[in-house]
């Protein structure tokens, strides 16, 4: 038998540049899940779009070849693709945020997408059946909204709604839930397993997260630098790797610390019955207490739009709370005490700044030193986050996610604190770069004795990295204890919710 | 790419202006103040490339002495507008609330006002000359200036290297200097470059009108005035000066577009 997708040697170029994807093979049999995993920059985002008939102009097929049931579709033209997506070929982007007309309903987007796989007039009951079909429980309401209406994983339904509203033979999925809560994409992931066992629809799933891969594929690919450098059965890949490659992603998904529970140590900070409420109204933070021990770790868990952020704000004093208090050594915060590493380190360097001044940022706010001093300080935090010295010179703009994030953490260093907040610091970074910077975070605490209190919406990597774990949920601290107790018997509902949703159990376990 | 196309002519008519007003001698040796009355209204030829006025001044002299002024008022517009826009956006970017509102809802209503009445009050009110002129037509560009710089402080201010730098206990004057200002800087130079096509034209119609310097000074709008009478018999007299005029603005504003797509695209 002929398999659904056979792709042979398919190489793609930008411009001038070298592949960005070499002499990639690829199978996917009728019904089957196959995974691709790999970092950004890997070349699997440009393989889907390959597939799918949507490289950019820029972009050229150099070789290789593309085998759609039996037929040639590489060099297809752009008529002749259109015919192709949205009936047998599907496709959901990675962002379900922007994939969608804001200014147009959801049905008059269904409905467009609809048309286009035959069904020239659509009607209500076609409508209602497609979100029916991806698990929107009510589906004659979300018909009328607008997308900024819908939640994230409400419009990633959608998306799917309208990707699988033509009964294709094969769904392409691009990082499908890598913008969600791990809860959220835990049921939008169930829900695409369900209806393709349902459908016999084929999937091709390109994900950076190896746990998504072990859960749900059938086959593995492993990508990195444009190769397909392992390919084979999910047990078998995961299970015995063969590639440097893949054993060092499975070797940087984090697993919980097995050290023992950490002893009662000096408190250094003391939160006591937090509270903020916002201008408009919403209640951000509910009545939060917890205390951090001296050069201990804290993580904080929770979804987005937990109050976790605030209270990460609260502490940094970023933002005045309503009421409850905040003591560092039982005293209110002192200036350079706490400092803070942000999500996205894409935002958080002044792009007009050196390395170095961005550095000295806050020895300079506290007028230490001279500057002689300041220079010969920046040359030690450099070594000490594992960065060239020769960095200080460059912009922000010369660096990768990764080593931007080390700037960061060096930025906070800076100032010898106690105590360094970080608000996700890794889950806009790649899996290695993640679990280098979480072991970089491990060495620092070590040699430097501060604390951190961790927050993340990623259990795994808050399990990872603390010694404690406090889970938030609308505001309020659901649980809190020593990591190792939380996750062996876990108490709130929540925390089992969250534990359940964490991807790749097979991978961790090993 | 594309855009680069007509970069070199334009910053060749700009650099032939600037060297206009800064040498005038290099140009046009002839004195643009003092003519010979045998020699009235000739037509352009090989002694007088620009044709002579009905004094017998050499047009071209008057023209090439006429951009300093010119110049100089347009820059200087701009520079007020630059200088007062970005301080009222800075203010009311950075305090917002009641000050922001109050400073905005005065800005609006400089922007309902017509900019060419506004000028005409201002210049009314100051009197003729140069100075006066660009004066005026600085306070009515500066009201574009600060909506501009409000918008880009409030996004700057919003990004996450500002919070950084508060976490990291700098002083809110450092950080509007060193974080603020300098990543709000990049519209603004796109807008002033635009700006100064706009003015090179505002101060000529100004001067048109005869508010700018007073005769026998010259300047390019009132050169264009001067030669109004003689439109049906001496064409040079108002189509020179007015090519020049044409000339400058498109440089200007060719080069402002180019820069401004480049701020945008980063």
């Amino acid at each position: 038998m002929t398999p659904l997708l056979a792709v042979r040697g398919l190489t793609v170029r930008y411009g001038r540049g070298g592949p960005a994807v070499d002499r990639a093979d690829l199978t996917v049999e009728a019904g089957q899940i196959v995974a691709v995993v790999g970092e950004s920059g890997s070349g699997k985002s440009t393989l889907a779009h390959a597939l799918a008939g949507l490289l950019p102009d820029t972009a050229r097929v150099t070789g290789g070849s593309v085998t759609f049931g039996g037929e040639r579709v590489d060099g297809l033209r752009e008529r002749a693709w259109r015919r192709l997506r949205g009936r047998r070929i599907a496709f959901v982007p990675q962002d379900p945020g922007t994939a969608l007309n804001p200014l147009m309903t959801v049905r008059a987007q269904l409905a467009e997408a609809l048309r286009l796989t035959g069904t020239p007039r659509p009607g209500q009951d076609a409508l209602e059946d497609a979100l029916g079909r991806v698990g929107i429980p009510d589906p004659a309401a979300v018909l009328g909204r607008y997308p900024h209406q819908l939640s994230g994983g409400f419009r990633q339904r959608v998306l799917l709604g309208m990707a699988l509203a033509g009964r294709p033979a094969l769904l392409i999925a691009d990082e499908p839930t890598s913008a969600l809560d791990t809860t959220v994409q835990k049921t939008v992931l169930d829900l695409i397993q369900r209806v393709a066992a349902r459908d016999g629809t084929s999937i091709l799933l390109i994900t950076h997260d190896l746990g998504v891969a072990a859960d749900r594929a059938d086959r593995v690919a492993v990508m990195t630098e444009g190769r397909v450098v392992e390919e084979g059965p999910a047990e078998r890949v995961l299970g015995s790797p063969e590639a440097a490659y893949t054993r060092l992603l499975l070797d940087s998904v984090p697993r919980p610390s097995a050290g023992p529970a950490p002893t009662a140590g000096e408190p250094l900070l003391a939160v006591r019955d937090l509270r903020k409420v916002y201008p408009d109204g919403t209640v951000a933070v509910e009545g939060a207490s917890f205390t951090l021990d001296r050069a201990g770790t804290l993580g904080l868990v929770g979804a987005s739009g937990s109050g976790k952020s605030t209270v990460a704000r609260v502490i940094t004093g970023l933002v005045e709370p309503t009421g409850g208090s905040v003591l560092l050594d039982g005293a209110p915060v002192r200036a350079g005490r706490v400092q803070f590493v942000a999500q996205n380190p894409y935002a958080s360097l002044d792009p007009l700044m050196s390395v170095g001044r961005i550095i000295a940022e806050p020895l300079r706010a506290l007028r230490a030193g001279t500057r002689a001093g300041r220079r010969e300080r920046v040359r030690r935090l450099l070594e000490d986050v594992g960065l060239p010295p020769e960095v200080a010179w460059r912009r922000p703009s010369a660096l990768s996610g990764g080593q931007r994030q080390r700037v960061a953490i060096a930025r906070a260093l800076a100032p010898s604190p106690d105590l360094i907040v970080l608000d996700e610091p890794v889950s806009a970074l790649d899996t290695v770069t993640q679990a280098q910077i979480l072991t970089l975070l491990r060495r620092l605490q070590g040699k430097h004795g501060m604390a951190y209190l961790l927050i993340s919406h990623d259990l795994a990597v808050v399990a990872a990295a603390a010694g404690r774990l406090a889970v938030m949920r609308d505001g309020r601290i659901v649980e809190y204890g020593p990591t190792a107790e939380v996750l062996a018997a876990p108490e709130a509902p929540f925390t089992r919710e969250l534990l359940a949703a964490i991807p790749g159990g097979r991978v961790r376990s090993a | 790419m594309r855009r680069r196309l007509g970069v070199l002519p334009s910053a060749l008519v700009l650099l032939a202006a600037t060297a206009a007003a800064l040498a005038p001698g290099l140009f046009s040796p002839a004195d643009p103040l003092r003519g010979d009355l045998t020699e009235r209204l000739l037509p352009p030829e090989a002694a007088h490339l620009f044709g002579t006025d009905e004094l017998g001044r050499d047009v071209l002299a008057r023209v090439v002495h006429g951009s300093a002024p010119s110049l100089q008022a347009a820059v200087i517009a701009v520079g007020i507008a630059v200088l007062a826009g970005s301080a009222i956006g800075l203010v009311a970017g950075t305090a917002r609330g009641r000050l922001d509102d109050l400073v905005m809802r005065a800005v609006e209503v400089l922007l309902a006002v017509p900019s060419f009445l506004l000028i005409l009050v201002v210049v009314a009110v100051l009197g003729p000359g140069t100075r006066e002129v660009a004066f005026a037509v600085g306070v009515s560009a500066a009201a574009v200036f600060s909506r501009v710089v409000r918008a880009e402080v409030i996004r700057v201010r919003g990004s996450g290297y500002v919070e950084a730098a508060a976490v990291c206990g700098t002083g809110r004057a450092t950080v509007l200097l060193t974080h603020v200002l300098p990543n709000a800087a990049g519209p603004v130079a796109a807008l002033a470059t635009l700006e100064l096509g706009n003015a090179v034209l505002t101060v000529a119609a100004v001067s048109f009108l005869g508010f700018g310097a007073p005769p026998p000074a010259p300047e390019w709008g009132s050169l264009i005035a001067a030669g109004r009478p003689f439109l049906a018999s001496a064409w040079w007299l108002t189509t020179v000066p007015g090519l020049v005029i044409v000339a400058v603005v498109l440089a200007v504003n060719h080069l402002g577009n180019v820069l401004r797509t480049r701020s945008e695209t980063g």
